[in-house]
């Protein structure tokens, strides 16, 4: 049994002692983690909100966002530094209760911090306010003439997802730029992280930190959602499309509320990037990177790639090298080990597969053995059938690839990431027609896993969608 | 029919014969297990394929559990039969519903296999007494659902067992609810024990309605249930002990007297709840599905595919020497725990397809209703 170090709660000004708790188990045999967290109440969540406010209040709202932005930055360079205990305790107990490999929570946990650095956070503020200085006074306003000043919520309460650990993160750094205190439900796949970050700026800030409360709740308990999204003045959500349709159905009609579905996210291989072997073989590297980070749990992952016929490489020719890079990745950063609904799933598809290439010659079945580590799949369909996850990840030909418009149609209302390996004049003409379509990112194969911080996170602004605005108009003769 | 594929037939009818009562020695079991994967490998060409990629073929394999286990999908992909499957004497087919074009086929080589696999295999779990009862049937005739392994399998055990009074109680039309009415009552005043068999949906439909109505019924003492398949994609699902609450609220039928019959049609053998049977021969152990000797069954972790230790969960891999036309080995996707006798199983690992005689049948009743 692993002893817990570090409570995987934050509940500033809250004795938690005299409280009931529960116990959130991971894990089987030797390698169990046991999470104990208070039992809340309405009431609790009502005075925990309320203080938040006061919190805010007194503190955020008097910081300057440059203030903010800097306690932040030390907060996640600390996090950066492998020796940070709260760091080494993630690492000890994530690969538990994720099922990620420690490789791939090493790798997750420096690549996603990275892009919440300091001079992220001032492009993320220039890219959406112009002058981020409107979030501490009224500033002349450009153009339109007057002053103005842009307010976040007081309290904002945040309903996290489990999928990718320290993604928690960049919600609530979201909004403390917008000096917004924040109540974070924690997921119950993954109660830990945003509980130890919201620790870890209180120790770096205790003014700052004073204003978040992490907390653990089962989903959809309507009483406590009620208390937390009646305290809060705007609500983000991160879940199932039936869970965020269900919390939005919850959520007072004047509070603000964001959500953020499941996706799909895919990726395009022109012939240009298939025009020799050597350039075929480093697409495909960075596309097995772009589909195996956080075993394809996230998002912004890659369900299906399409590639292009007429390159020297032929599309089933560059699913062997995908199977190759896949292999290849898998050895760097292994997929995590899997719960067994995750693994039969797998296995069926693949025995599907391996029965159907018998008969088709058009089908090919490329896996790793003895286990179920990654899966590639080539297949001569026009259908988006979304994978089941967990490096399975299947390769369409398609004669043009401006043609992938008509594919994705029976899917366009949750596309989300297309990875593309284009060049510039085709990649552009291909933005277009996905962008039509609603695809809200487009980036190379490898970074699909990591988009920037200033994108437009599923087609909106993510600070400006938060904000309200206060004007002043001069008097004419002024 | 070649002089080989005879006398394995002959052997295996010689091994179906002797019933439940008397454990297959486990030598014995190997041997004929063998004889059969030899017989699939040749001609079964692409399990053949199948096998060679996996370095296994009748020199190799020594040992029943190195026989090549294909996932049940397969055979919704492609025709997994020795025989030409125009020769089939029967085709059983899945109703799994999310895909009418991908229905999995079982084609039958002969009837006469699965017939002697599955009436002692019923008579055994359910009436372990002996007992010569009316049975309702709660599911279409054979003749309305000619390509459901269940269908027949009823049918078999209505023709076989039925007292007279015996009905089918499902028609083209839906559920027949006056017929059954009427011998539930019949039953009562007669005092004339009664056996009620079919999907556990359709008893959820007649449940339902005998709810609205206000309805209950005590059949005497001796009457028994049967029920099959699950509920996982139904507009309402009940735990087993929800619903044999119910039978025993509205028709008198204690939970000793129930029995889960767990089948499906790749396979030419079921597995059935060993309740009845240990109440009959006064014994105690936990509740479990019993595997008639010419099965075996293990339960393996999906990512390995070597078996898990006992009481931890996996996915059930079933040995059944009566799927003689198909393949003995076939690797599920239901979840179970292995006990020291027989297994338990837990339900569908979640996020595989639809699939279960209940779904079509409830989707007949539905229609029915509109």
């Amino acid at each position: 049994m692993t002893t817990m170090v570090a409570a995987p709660y934050f509940f500033p000004d809250w004795d938690t002692a005299s409280t009931a708790t529960t116990c959130l188990t991971f894990g089987t045999g030797s390698d169990t983690v046991c999470l104990e967290l208070p039992v809340l109440t309405p009431a609790l969540v009502q005075t925990i909100s309320a203080r938040l406010r006061t919190a805010q209040a007194r503190y955020l709202a008097q910081r300057p966002v440059a203030e903010i932005v800097e306690v932040i930055d030390q907060v996640v360079q600390l996090w950066l530094d492998p020796a940070y205990p709260y760091r080494q305790y993630a690492e000890t107990v994530l690969p538990t209760i994720t099922h990620y490999a420690p490789a791939m929570i090493r790798h997750g946990l420096d690549t996603l911090l990275q892009a919440f650095r300091k001079d992220a956070m001032w492009r993320l503020l220039q890219a959406e306010f112009g002058d981020p200085q409107v979030l501490d006074t009224f500033r002349p306003r450009p153009h339109a003439g007057g002053w103005t000043r842009a307010y976040g919520p007081c309290v904002t309460t945040h309903v996290f997802s489990g999928n990718v650990p320290a993604l928690p993160a960049w919600s609530l750094i979201c909004t403390l730029l917008l000096k917004s205190a924040s109540l974070g439900k924690s997921a119950s796949e993954e109660p830990l992280f945003a509980a130890l970050f919201a620790r870890s700026l209180w120790e770096v800030c205790p003014e700052i930190g004073s204003c978040l409360a992490i907390g653990w709740w089962r989903g959809g308990d309507a009483q406590l959602e009620a208390a937390a999204f009646a305290a809060a003045d705007a609500v983000i959500a991160y879940g199932s499309e039936t869970a965020t349709r269900d919390i939005q159905h919850r959520v007072p009609a004047a509070t603000q509320f964001l959500a953020y579905s499941h996706k799909l996210s895919f990726g395009v291989i022109g012939r240009e990037y298939l025009s020799s072997r050597d350039l075929a073989a480093q697409t495909a590297r960075q596309a097995a990177y772009g589909v195996s980070v956080f075993d394809q749990q996230g998002c912004v992952s890659p369900h299906l790639l399409y590639v292009e016929q007429g390159g020297v490489v032929a599309p089933r020719d560059f699913a062997m090298l995908l199977a190759e890079s896949m292999a290849a990745v898998h050895a760097e950063l292994p997929r995590g080990t899997l719960p067994l609904e995750d693994s039969t799933a797998i296995r069926h598809l693949r025995g599907a597969y391996e029965f159907r290439q018998f008969d088709d010659a058009q089908v090919l079945l490329l896996c790793s053995e003895p286990g179920t580590a990654w899966t590639v799949i080539y297949e001569d369909v026009t259908a988006f059938t979304p994978s089941c996850l967990n490096r399975t990840v299947r390769v369409h030909p398609v004669d043009d690839i401006m043609q992938v418009a008509e594919r994705l149609v029976p899917v366009q209302a949750y596309l989300q990431t297309a990875g593309v390996a284009l060049a510039p004049a085709r990649r552009l003409a291909l933005a277009a027609i996905l962008g039509r379509l609603g695809v809200t990112r487009i980036s190379p194969l490898d970074r699909m896993p990591w988009p920037r911080m200033t994108w437009h996170h599923d087609g909106r602004c993510n600070l400006l969608d938060l904000v309200r605005w206060t004007d002043i108009e001069e008097p004419a003769d002024d | 029919m070649g002089h080989e594929v005879e006398a394995l037939d002959d052997a295996l009818l010689a091994v179906l014969q002797q019933g439940v009562e008397q454990p297959l020695a486990e030598e014995a079991f190997n041997t004929l297990a063998l004889r059969l994967f030899a017989y699939q490998y040749d001609h079964n060409s692409p399990y053949q394929k199948y096998c060679q990629r996996r370095r296994a073929t009748p020199q190799t394999v020594q040992h029943w559990q190195q026989i090549p286990a294909v996932p049940i999908g397969a055979f919704k992909e492609l025709t997994l039969s020795c025989i030409p499957p125009e020769q089939a004497e029967a085709i059983w087919m899945s109703s799994g519903t999310t895909n009418p074009e991908k229905r999995s086929k079982h084609y039958q080589a002969r009837l006469a296999i699965y017939n002697a696999s599955m009436l002692p295999n019923f008579a055994a779990h359910v009436l372990p007494d002996g007992a010569q009862l009316p049975m309702c049937v709660l599911n279409p005739p054979r003749t309305v659902l000619p390509n459901s392994s269940l269908a027949h399998y009823l049918h078999l055990v209505l023709e076989t067992f039925g007292a007279p009074g015996s009905a089918f109680v499902l028609g083209p039309q839906g559920l027949e609810i006056d017929t059954l009415v009427a011998a539930l009552q019949q039953a009562e005043s007669s005092g004339q024990p009664l056996g009620l068999l079919g999907t556990s949906f359709a008893f959820v439909h007649a449940l339902d309605i005998f709810a609205t109505q206000h309805r209950k019924f005590v059949l005497p003492a001796g009457s028994r249930i049967m029920d099959t398949g699950g509920f996982k994609g139904q507009s309402r699902e009940l735990t087993r002990e929800e619903l044999y609450g119910l039978f025993t609220e509205y028709f008198g039928v204690p939970a000793t007297a129930c029995v889960n019959m767990y089948g499906m049609s790749e396979f030419s053998s079921q597995f059935l709840d060993n309740t009845m049977r240990l109440v009959h021969a006064g014994c105690q152990a936990p509740l479990a599905k019993d595997n008639p000797p010419w099965t075996r069954t293990l339960v393996v972790d999906p990512e390995t595919l070597t078996p898990v230790p006992r009481g931890q969960r996996g996915l059930l891999l079933h040995y059944d020497l009566a799927n003689r036309n198909s393949v003995v080995a076939i690797l599920t996707e239901d979840v179970g725990v292995a006990h020291e006798q027989g297994f338990t199983l837990l339900g569908r690992a979640q996020g595989s397809e639809v699939r279960g005689c209940s779904v079509a049948i409830d989707e007949m009743l539905l229609a029915t209703q509109r």
